[in-house]
């Protein structure tokens, strides 16, 4: 198809969708810009006993109480309590905010629709739901991920 | 008038404006859906509402005419009537003339209004003359919209007098002495200023106050320091001025939003003692009103809410419960009747009981009835228990009266005060108990209620416990723990105190060992035991609030009550104490 470059730009940026992303353990994870409300690096967290493990507590955003999730247990990856940044990427859902633990900030990406695969058919992977699609950056894959399931709590599971 | 009567009446405009605009959409509504028998009820209950409250005020026009509207919406409630657009004419028409009639009041108009022929009108079809079956219809249906529109001709016409008289009063205030007109204005219930703001957006600058309040303590902290580095620096010193004046600032800024969403019970408990004593007048009873508690606070939405309740309430009260004063004589029970209307915080929840002394609910009556009703059959009725029993008062369209009166007996009340309260997330448990009386216990959340709490410490974390629970906090020694089957005592003033370590409570491992605790002795309905902790850090008033999402669940928890942001930021639990009192019972909180 022939298209000069300025229809395709258009095209891109009509379809691509500006993603953050970040690393947790090895792994490039992404999040559509839409749902990140902001970043927050100095944050005093307060843990709440008897919830799900992958809760590390909440924290006051501006006089709302937020729930912080630590994404290598949500994911249940060891975590060794290492934080390379210790940023809290902060993500809005239809209904909820949560603050995400994430290992270290990448950057910005715009990824052109086209370049987004569907989620693969993983079967039953324990963490495909969470997952929205995957990303072909140039020389990497981002693993988009889908805040509203991130911040749905396990209905089958109870806490303890 | 007394200024107390005014704002009653002002309350009563100000509400009835609202709920006749509501029905106006109701309408539209049940235009459309003419079978929607929740819409009907709820225009019934709104009619009825309006006919209570107009009742006590001594507004008979407004009474007699939702009266007739409100016999009309009972039948088409009960499907005796079928709904046709005439029948929806005459009752907008009724519900317009309400509105003239709720205008007059406001406008301290005392002429009367003709109402005869809207009365006749409802009247006829309450009778069955449904206006399509008959053929005198006919004429009336040509009647109606002439009527309307000569009502409408009349409003304009009204408007234009009002226009011409304040016209007048324009001219004669402007010829007249000031003294004058002040007199005059007087004279009018000036309604209420108010503008309806959503709580929501009353959140938000909540919140906000909260973070000045955070970036104040940071400037003052700063400018502290500046002041030691250099103490005889004249901007540094101008520096503390301004922070000083910014924290008184914020302070009262930061009350000032808090008062905003809190107001006292007394303003929904105001109006009883003289709805009651007209009702007790009117029914031949000696009622004495007793009310406890009436500073305690709730948040705004809480006192919109239950007013309407209570209302119901009491009026069931003085006309079911309280017996005459020659029954009382005959059982031995003093001839004067009583009401208690109390509200208190227990633990996390505010409650307000209604209770009386009178004849109690009659539950073989209720079983007969809800046979009757077809709500059960026979057999399942008998095997229902007393509670199960109480819980049909509550089924819309239950009464157990006789006859109907303009108090009550239409079996409208109690599903109201079930509805409403359910709005807001609250409960009603009732008592009785035949020949002694009826209590209603209304248990509401504190969801947005102010707290004051002590802030407490264990394995360097802060939490707060309600001080209402709290009782006393005393400092003791590790060797004055003992454990008795498994269960930590220590002995207070001679008496045996069990006690809960705050640490296992919230599951943490076994405290730090300190050779010393805290015990801050608790309270729960009538139970008291102690919490152990590491150290009291002071009281502190905190605001109630949610966690956002759903992720976090609280009440699994089953020891938190809510959460709450200290004045330097800091998210803080609240332990929920009948909660705590659980654990003891269990006897998990033995000693490891």
């Amino acid at each position: 198809m022939e298209t000069t470059v300025f229809d395709n730009q258009k095209k891109q940026s009509r379809e691509s969708v500006q993603t953050v992303t970040f690393f947790i353990g090895p792994e490039l994870y992404g999040i559509d810009i839409r749902n990140v409300l902001e970043i927050i690096k100095h944050y005093d967290i307060t843990p709440v006993p008897n919830c799900a493990e992958y809760i590390e507590g909440v924290t006051n955003l501006r006089g709302r109480i937020v729930p912080i999730i630590n994404m290598k247990k949500r994911f249940f990856l060891e975590d060794d309590g290492q934080r390379k940044e210790g940023l809290i990427i902060v993500v809005e859902s239809s209904d909820s905010t949560a603050g995400l633990i994430v290992d270290s900030l990448s950057k910005v990406v715009d990824i052109p629709g086209e370049m987004i695969e569907p989620k693969p058919d993983i079967k039953n992977g324990k963490n495909s739901r969470f997952i929205e699609g995957l990303g072909n950056l140039k020389d990497k894959t981002v693993i988009i991920l889908n805040c509203e399931e991130l911040l749905r709590p396990e209905t089958e599971r109870n806490y303890q | 008038m007394s200024s107390e009567m005014d704002e009653i009446l002002q309350d009563f405009i100000v509400e009835t404006e609202e709920i006749l605009e509501a029905l106006d959409e109701k309408f539209v509504e049940l235009e459309k859906d003419q079978s929607n028998k929740d819409l009907i009820n709820e225009i019934f209950r709104a009619v009825h509402t309006i006919k209570g409250a107009a009742g006590f005020l001594g507004l008979n026009q407004i009474v007699d005419l939702s009266h007739a509207s409100e016999n009309v919406l009972k039948k088409l409630r009960d499907g005796l009537l079928s709904p046709s657009p005439e029948i929806t004419d005459v009752i907008l028409e009724s519900v317009d003339k309400l509105k003239i009639l709720v205008d007059k009041v406001k406008n301290n108009d005392k002429t009367p209004e003709d109402i005869d022929s809207l009365l006749t009108k409802l009247k006829k079809i309450e009778e069955g003359q449904t206006p399509i079956s008959e053929p005198i219809k006919k004429d009336e249906i040509k009647e109606d919209p002439e009527s309307k529109v000569e009502s409408e001709a009349q409003r304009e016409d009204k408007k234009v007098a009002s226009v011409v008289s304040s016209n007048q009063k324009i001219d004669t205030a402007l010829k007249a002495p000031l003294k004058q007109d002040t007199e005059e204005h007087k004279d009018k219930p000036q309604v209420e200023k108010t503008i309806r703001v959503d709580v929501e957006r009353l959140d938000t600058v909540f919140n906000l106050v909260g973070e000045l309040v955070l970036g104040k303590n940071r400037l003052t902290k700063l400018s502290n320091v500046l002041a030691d580095k250099y103490p005889n620096d004249p901007d540094v010193i101008n520096l503390n001025e301004a922070a000083e004046f910014l924290q008184l600032i914020s302070t009262e800024l930061q009350t000032a939003v808090m008062k905003t969403r809190m107001q006292p019970v007394k303003k929904v408990f105001n109006r009883f003692p003289r709805m009651v004593r007209d009702l007790a007048r009117s029914h031949g009873k000696e009622i004495e009103l007793i009310i406890r508690g009436e500073e305690t606070e709730v948040d705004k939405s809480v006192i919109e809410n239950i007013a309407d309740p209570l209302v119901h309430l009491i009026r069931n009260a003085i006309d079911h419960g309280i017996e005459p004063p020659e029954e009382r004589k005959k059982l031995n029970k003093p001839t004067t009747g009583k009401i208690i209307l109390s509200a208190s915080q227990e633990g996390n929840n505010i409650v307000i009981s209604v209770l009386d002394d009178g004849r109690g609910i009659n539950l073989e009556k209720v079983r007969k009835k809800a046979v009757e009703k077809g709500i059960v059959s026979p057999e399942e009725a008998e095997l229902l228990s007393e509670r199960e029993l109480t819980e049909f008062i509550f089924h819309p369209g239950f009464s157990t009266a006789d006859k109907v009166t303009d108090v009550s007996g239409r079996g409208v009340g109690m599903d109201v005060v079930k509805t409403n309260l359910a709005r807001i997330n609250g409960s009603i448990d009732t008592l009785t108990q035949q020949g002694r009386g009826t209590k209603f216990t209304i248990k509401l959340p504190l969801t947005l209620a102010i707290i004051q709490t002590l802030m407490v410490e264990v394995n360097n974390m802060v939490y707060a416990i309600p001080i209402t629970s709290v009782l006393e906090a005393v400092r003791i020694d590790n060797s004055e723990i003992s454990s008795v089957d498994g269960q930590e005592i220590i002995k207070l003033r001679g008496e045996i105190l069990p006690i809960v370590r705050l640490s296992e409570l919230i599951g943490f491992n076994h405290s730090n060992g300190a050779d010393s605790h805290y015990v801050v002795v608790v309270q729960s309905y009538d139970r008291r035991f102690g919490i152990a902790v590491d150290r009291l850090v002071g009281q502190d008033e905190v605001v109630i609030k949610s966690i956002e999402g759903n992720i976090i669940n609280l009440n699994d928890s089953n020891i938190f009550a809510g959460a709450t942001i200290t004045g330097e930021g800091k998210v803080v639990l609240i332990i929920d104490i009948p909660a705590a009192m659980e654990f003891i019972k269990q006897g998990e909180a033995q000693y490891v």
